[in-house]
């Protein structure tokens, strides 16, 4: 199963079809529409926090809604910590592998689901530091075809 | 004294013995004091009062119902964006 970063999610939900990777990204969430795909709860929050700040609250709150109800998503919320130790514990792993704070949260949530082999980003600065491989929607459309 | 009811419930085993070892290990005084910090962490869970807070208490509890895709939910920005590279 796939892991979608909220940077995939935004050019699609935002349509914005400026940016050069706009299609590869379209043609890449076609190719998994009917797959389960996994989001992890800080890559859904970054992409709600764009759409409020591009579209409005009200948008944004609807499509976190639209998340948690989808039938083609899993949420990831990996345990929360009990103490601040228990998380400087937990993501010091990922941070020492160079991973920023945001990219660590991503990596513990990615690492307490099993079945997702892959995440899927433009980032990269997240690449050979994640617990699965990291690869881009142009590099997954590649793979599909061949 | 607090105002006390008797509450019947059935638990399996497996999960009375947890408990009971708990109690022994001096974290409850006994059955009903474990059963009533685990009905105030309920409460406190599902007393959240943002929509999105209680959305998320139904979908960790396996509560919510599922159903479409947000796929379709595409957005007009009135000005431009840019996404990170």
């Amino acid at each position: 199963m796939d892991a979608v970063g909220s940077d995939v999610l935004t050019l699609h939900h935002l349509a914005v079809e400026s940016d050069p990777r706009y299609r590869d990204n379209e043609l890449y969430l076609q190719s998994v529409k009917k797959e389960v795909k996994a989001v992890t709860i800080y890559d859904l929050l970054n992409l709600i926090a764009s759409v409020a700040d591009a579209v409005g609250e009200r948008e944004a709150r609807e499509l976190y809604a639209a998340y948690l109800r989808s039938e083609e998503h899993v949420v990831l919320f990996p345990r929360p910590p009990g103490s601040w130790e228990e998380l400087v514990e937990e993501l010091m792993p990922f941070v020492l592998r160079g991973l920023d704070h945001n990219g660590a949260l991503i990596a513990l949530a990615v690492a307490s689901q099993q079945e997702v082999s892959r995440y899927v980003t433009w980032r990269k600065t997240y690449r050979g530091k994640m617990p699965v491989n990291v690869v881009s929607p142009k590099e997954c459309l590649r793979t599909t075809s061949v | 004294m607090t105002d006390t009811v008797l509450l019947q419930v059935r638990v399996s085993a497996s999960l009375l013995r947890r408990v009971d070892e708990l109690c022994a290990e001096g974290l409850f005084k006994n059955r009903s004091d474990a059963v009533n910090d685990a009905l105030r962490y309920l409460v406190l869970r599902y007393s959240r009062t943002s929509p999105e807070g209680k959305l998320t208490s139904l979908y960790l509890g396996g509560r919510l119902a599922r159903s479409g895709s947000p796929s379709g939910m595409i957005f007009r920005s009135k000005r431009e964006v840019e996404v990170e590279f």
